[in-house]
């Protein structure tokens, strides 16, 4: 990706946050664009004994959608915590599209036995799990924030931390009971 | 549920997890009093959390990825799109999906372009689209792939094209350059199609080798003609920036004005965003031509911006200085096609044409002419391995010829079939065929004869014969019930997809049974010899598939968890029950539990638990015995802890076969179900040992060599098969570029310090920074080394023989050694002097000690130990005592500081990058430039800052430096191969200038048979 490409996202991520839609409309694509460089490599097949670069991989993504380095020391505990607003608002808007495409008879139904090999705890379903975070915002938002920040932004527990300005335990504390009380959530309405 | 609910709710639940789990219920009986409502909530949230096993391992963007990979396999198989009928997956670009498929009129297989909706829905880049595949189609010749039809069915846009099984230019390229009659072959081929092409008035404006196949028989097929402005996708690459950059931007079109195409293959006047005609086609054929015989393309900058740069101003270095022996005519045509400007270039291709085809038809003459010229040395590098092999063997079987000439008594003929092995080691396999047969003709068969009255020789009449010299991976053997035929997996010749194939031995091609774009792996025959039973694994699941052995419709009979596919391929087997009646598995009833082995019915697809392992021990790899009365596994225990393990398929007692704790990745029953024959490093590296059923010491098992896996032995007995792999890796040194190059983005040549034809690895230099030392198995097993620090005198400082090591480490005074070492089932940390002598044990606990560090007074060593259950950091003091625990979090291979103040570590699971503590104790915290460091443990601490190597998707991983005085992080170069996984990879000498890293510069994968095994 060429430097002045990165600029534009931290521009566009900005100017997201100051409320303008069309840059939603622009940053979009440039996630899909990272989402098809991931599936790509799930379908070309991991070779042998090469686990650890799947993880390489998704954060090589996170780092190509936004350059920590171009965005200033102070904010950047900012910049964190809108991008992964963003991610949450992108990504389950894909998943939202993926149901529907499936619905329309687009692509043929997966067998049921198929269906079933893709447990919860493998693959959660992005917009049931959107609508139960909308729950949990009300019963503890800082929760809600800290899933928000973890699993859509791909955050370690440290930089939540520094994007809640609270402590790393409780940051732990906060992810393990959000994580029990989702997947509660999530094997409820399945 | 009100959030004052949820907090009450929320602390019981914290507060119940510091019990242990059978007291947890206890606690909240009491804490939530009469509120039982309130307990059940608890208790509820309790059962929905799981230490181990967290609900969201993976941030959504994974996640969603999974599920695009998913849906896109799931939906498009087996789906119909007007009369094509899809077959496979063959790749996917930014621009859509391209899947295998078959033509339901014509019977024939073609290649179908699947266009993704946000392109589709683009109606003016769809009429683009649309016009170009038009004007493609109208071109008709063999070297240009055929466009057969551009339609649409219902909203799916499709584009059909004459489907080509070869590889790519960019596949073959990254195996190395070509020969010379190689690049005169594929050049004036792909010449033929853009000639053929030019005289229809069209122009490729996108020749690079990712848009050239070249065939198994050699015939090359330029793709993509015409589609160059919309920069399409061919079957093997990665979607590159390039392609990324013309799918985002909304306007792409041909005026001027508009750059296009990959940059490193772009003429000048491309690049400037002039009109192009045919002569830019001749510049990029250019460096195409210059690429395939030096191996680089001759203008390279770190950005795209850089790479233009070189491009309009520099002159590339000449051929002559970079491969030895080019003829002068070569350099001249390649010079010609690489003029600036457009006018001193050729004009034509066909002058170009002319020109190769002289060239070849001089060099050809001169071959029949029995010169040897230097170039035509280079012209006896035929393109067939077998031949070229042959070549470079010719000194080997000078050597081989003296053996078999000795082999007057038995140690003449053990050395010989060592030999034979270890040239299967060092070389492709086609060439020990030949030596083998040579060899056979040279009297080995008389004088084997001769000897084979006589009794007690272990190694009589035994033949070793390569089975597979493919391209890519070939592994897990598996004998046919009369022996006759080997079925075994493989990932095709560019590592891509591995499928199952069939071979007669002795004749024949492998046939292929599946297709699917999932790993399909480790066959097992059914008794009576007409199914294949087999492991379809993708990233959301593992299926048990069966399939004809003669090829046709598979069918499912269940899945298992799908989290053996943490595991290398390699290793994940089931087996076939001698009835017929039942398929051992690895498996697990859900995901809270261990693996244990389950008998899956073939009939019913229903299972039955056979064993279920302790806490933290998983089994796998069931064999079963010949008469099925028993199978036997593999247990593993943590951190690669692996026993073979015997039990009675209708219940009885469990009872374990071996007690080394070392690896065992497969394993085998002899055909009088006697013994097992399995693969361990009990002997340092991977060999075949054999183990009696009734218990006993195991023994090597004669003829088979080291790097050998996967053993699978036939029902009658004779016959043994078994994969060997191998890696070649070398320490490279890059010295660091000059602050004015560096500033142009110009980095220098990595040079090769270290190398041996076996494993060279862990470079650390000294101090002083006039040695380096290293680990290197070219002894036989894993040995420490040390060498000057140009690569001269090496010496060997252990004699371990048989055990792991690793870490070699310099303590600060330059003196000592630290390293690791596991001759027994755990590992530890030694110490020995630099000058060699008896290695000393720090640690002695039963626990995993490994990757030793000194701090920089010298006095302590760091090392990472799971003697608290996991990994963490712990320290001890360098003249021995009481070791403590430093990190709190997870420790992996830590570094102090400089100064001695802060610890600098990794964690070795979770993300990447690296955290960094107080010495004294404190918070730890992660270093925020450091995000994607510690990768391949290819990191070291230096004076001014950390070197480290971090992961690029789209290109080389990258050597970077980060300053400690201005926290920046600046890019020193790029790793050539891959990076060396496991053992550290990254050394800086003292003044900062060099840096020495290993990588990965040849791997082998084949399936080895030995006939007339005992």
């Amino acid at each position: 990706m060429a430097p002045s490409e990165r600029l534009n996202i931290t521009q566009l991520l900005v100017a997201w946050n100051h409320g303008d839609q069309d840059a939603l409309a622009q940053l979009t694509p440039l996630v899909y664009r990272e989402l098809h460089r991931l599936a790509h490599g799930y379908l070309a097949g991991e070779r042998r004994g090469h686990v650890l670069q799947t993880t390489a991989l998704v954060n090589e993504a996170f780092a190509r959608l936004i350059d920590w380095q171009q965005v200033e020391w102070q904010s950047r505990a900012h910049f964190f915590g809108v991008s992964a607003t963003l991610m949450r608002h992108i990504l389950v808007q894909f998943a939202r599209e993926q149901q529907a495409a499936k619905r329309g008879g687009k692509a043929i139904q997966v067998s049921l036995s198929e269906a079933v090999a893709v447990t919860t705890r493998h693959n959660p379903d992005l917009v049931a799990l959107d609508d139960a975070l909308t729950t949990l915002e009300k019963l503890d938002a800082r929760q809600a924030r800290t899933v928000e920040l973890r699993f859509f932004g791909g955050l370690s527990l440290e930089e939540a931390a520094e994007v809640l300005r609270v402590s790393v335990s409780t940051v732990r504390r906060d992810w393990r009971i959000a994580q029990a009380w989702l997947h509660q959530q999530l094997s409820a309405t399945a | 549920m009100t959030p004052e609910r949820y907090k009450r709710i929320g602390q019981l639940f914290d507060q119940a997890l510091e019990f242990v789990p059978e007291d947890r219920a206890d606690f909240l009986k009491q804490a939530s009093g009469d509120d039982a409502e309130l307990c059940a909530e608890v208790q509820k949230l309790l059962s929905n959390y799981s230490e181990s096993e967290e609900f969201l391992p993976r941030p959504a963007l994974d996640v969603a990825a999974k599920q695009m990979a998913q849906n896109q396999t799931a939906s498009a198989l087996r789906k119909q799109i007007g009369h094509y009928q899809i077959l496979s997956l063959l790749g996917v670009g930014g621009m859509g999906v391209v899947y295998l498929a078959e033509d339901a009129r014509l019977r024939r297989k073609v290649a179908l372009k699947l266009l993704t909706d946000n392109i589709a829905q683009d109606k003016g880049r769809l009429r683009r689209f649309e016009q170009e595949a038009f004007s493609a189609s109208a071109l008709n010749h063999p070297n240009i792939l055929t466009i057969f039809e551009f339609g649409a069915e219902g909203d799916t846009h499709f584009l059909a094209s004459e489907f080509v099984e070869g590889e790519t230019l960019r596949a073959r390229l990254q195996r190395g350059p070509l020969p010379l009659d190689e690049v005169l072959d594929i050049g004036l081929q792909t010449a033929q199609a853009l000639a053929a092409a030019n005289d229809a008035g069209i122009v490729h404006r996108d020749m690079k080798p990712e848009n050239i196949m070249v065939r198994a028989d050699g015939l090359v097929k330029v793709l993509d003609f015409g589609l160059a402005k919309l920069t399409e996708i061919s079957r093997d690459s990665n979607p590159s920036d390039s392609d990324i950059r013309t799918l985002q931007l909304p306007h792409t079109n041909t005026h001027p004005g508009a750059v296009l195409g990959t940059p490193n293959y772009m003429s000048p006047e491309q690049a400037r965003g002039l009109p192009v005609d045919a002569r830019t086609d001749i510049f990029s054929l250019g460096i195409i031509l210059y690429e395939m015989s030096t191996g680089k393309t001759p203008f390279v900058g770190e950005t795209a911006s850089d790479v233009i740069a070189e491009i309009l101003k520099s002159e590339p270095a000449p051929l002559g200085s970079l491969i030895a022996g080019v003829p002068r005519e070569f350099e001249r045509i390649v010079e010609q096609t690489l003029r600036k400007s457009c006018e001193e270039r050729y004009q034509e291709i066909k002058d170009l044409l002319t020109d190769l085809r002289d060239l070849k038809s001089d060099l050809d003459f001169q071959i029949k002419l029995g010169r040897s010229s230097p170039s035509g040395e280079t012209i006896l590098n035929r393109t067939d391995p077998q031949r070229r092999a042959v070549t470079n063997q010719t000194l080997n079987f000078n050597k081989a010829a003296s053996y078999v000439s000795a082999a007057h008594n038995a140690s003449g003929l053990e050395k010989f079939l060592k030999y034979l092995v270890g040239a299967t080691r060092r070389h492709k396999l086609a060439a020990v065929l030949t030596l083998a047969s040579l060899a056979a003709g040279a009297g080995l068969v008389l004088w084997l004869s001769k000897f084979g009255q006589q009794q007690d020789l272990p190694l009589a009449a035994a033949r070793v014969i390569p089975f597979t010299t493919l391209a890519g991976a070939a592994d897990q053997p598996a004998f046919s019930p009369d022996g006759n035929q080997i079925a075994f997996a493989w990932n095709g010749a560019n590592g891509e997809n591995l499928d199952l194939y069939v071979k007669l031995i002795g004749a024949g091609t492998p046939l292929r049974l599946t297709t699917d774009p999932a790993e399909d792996i480790s066959p097992a025959w059914s008794p009576d010899g007409r199914y294949l039973a087999f492991i379809r694994r993708s990233p959301v699941e593992n299926a048990i598939f069966i399939v004809p052995a003669l090829g046709g419709a598979e069918r499912k009979l269940g899945q298992t968890e799908p989290s053996l596919s943490r595991q290398a391929w390699s290793q994940c087997r089931l087996s076939w029950s001698p009835d017929g009646k039942f398929l051992a598995i690895s498996d697990r009833a859900s995901p809270q539990e261990r693996y244990g082995i389950f008998l899956l019915s073939v009939e019913e697809g229903d299972k039955q638990r056979l064993t279920s392992p302790p806490e933290s021990f998983g089994d796998d790899a069931p064999a079963f015995s010949p008469d099925g009365q028993n199978v036997v596994f593999i247990r593993s225990g943590s951190f690669s802890s692996e026993d073979l393990y015997l039990i009675p398929t209708h219940g009885g007692e469990l009872r374990q076969l071996t007690t080394d704790g070392l690896r065992i990745p497969s394993l085998a029953w002899t055909a009088n179900g006697r013994e097992i024959v399995f693969s361990s490093n009990r002997g340092g590296g991977f060999s075949l040992w054999r183990v009696a059923v009734s218990g006993g010491t195991p023994e090597r098992v004669a003829v088979t060599g080291q790097n050998a896996y996967s053993p699978a032995i036939s029902r009658q007995g004779n016959r043994l098969a078994y994969n060997v792999s191998s890696l070649d890796s070398n320490i490279v040194r890059l010295d660091r570029a000059s602050p004015t190059n560096q500033a142009a983005g110009r980095q220098n040549s990595p040079t090769k310090l270290i190398s041996s034809t076996r494993q060279d690895h862990s470079p650390q230099f000294s101090p002083d920074g006039s040695k380096v030392v290293f680990v290197s198995d070219r002894s036989g097993s894993d040995e420490i080394w040390v060498c000057e620090s140009n690569g001269s005198n090496p010496a060997q400082l252990t004699f371990l023989e048989g055990t792991v090591v690793g870490t070699p480490r310099w303590s600060p005074d330059g003196q000592q050694i630290l390293f690791d070492a596991r001759p027994a089932g755990n590992s530890d940390i030694y110490v020995m002097s630099a000058k060699g002598g008896k290695p000393r044990a720090l640690t002695l606990e039963p626990s995993h000690d490994v990757i030793p560090s000194w701090s920089r007074d010298g006095r302590w060593i760091y090392f990472c130990s799971n003697r608290s259950g996991d990994f963490q950091t712990w320290r001890v003091p360098a003249d021995g005592g009481q070791a403590t625990q430093v990190t709190a979090h997870g420790g992996f291979e830590a570094f102090e500081s400089p100064d001695g103040q802060l610890l600098y570590y990794t964690k070795g699971r979770g993300p990447g990058g690296i955290w960094q503590m107080p010495v004294a104790g404190g918070e730890e915290r992660q270093v925020p430039e450091l995000l994607t460091a510690g990768y391949w443990r290819y990191w070291a601490v230096q004076e001014q800052g950390i070197y480290f190597v971090a992961p690029v998707a789209s290109g080389r991983p990258a050597i970077k430096f980060f300053s400690f005085a201005t926290r920046r992080v600046m890019q020193l170069g790029v790793i050539e191969r891959d990076p060396l996984q496991g053992p550290p990879g990254l050394t800086v000498s003292p003044d900062g200038r060099s840096v020495l890293y290993a990588q990965a510069d040849q791997s082998i994968s084949d399936i080895i048979l030995i006939e007339n095994f005992r």
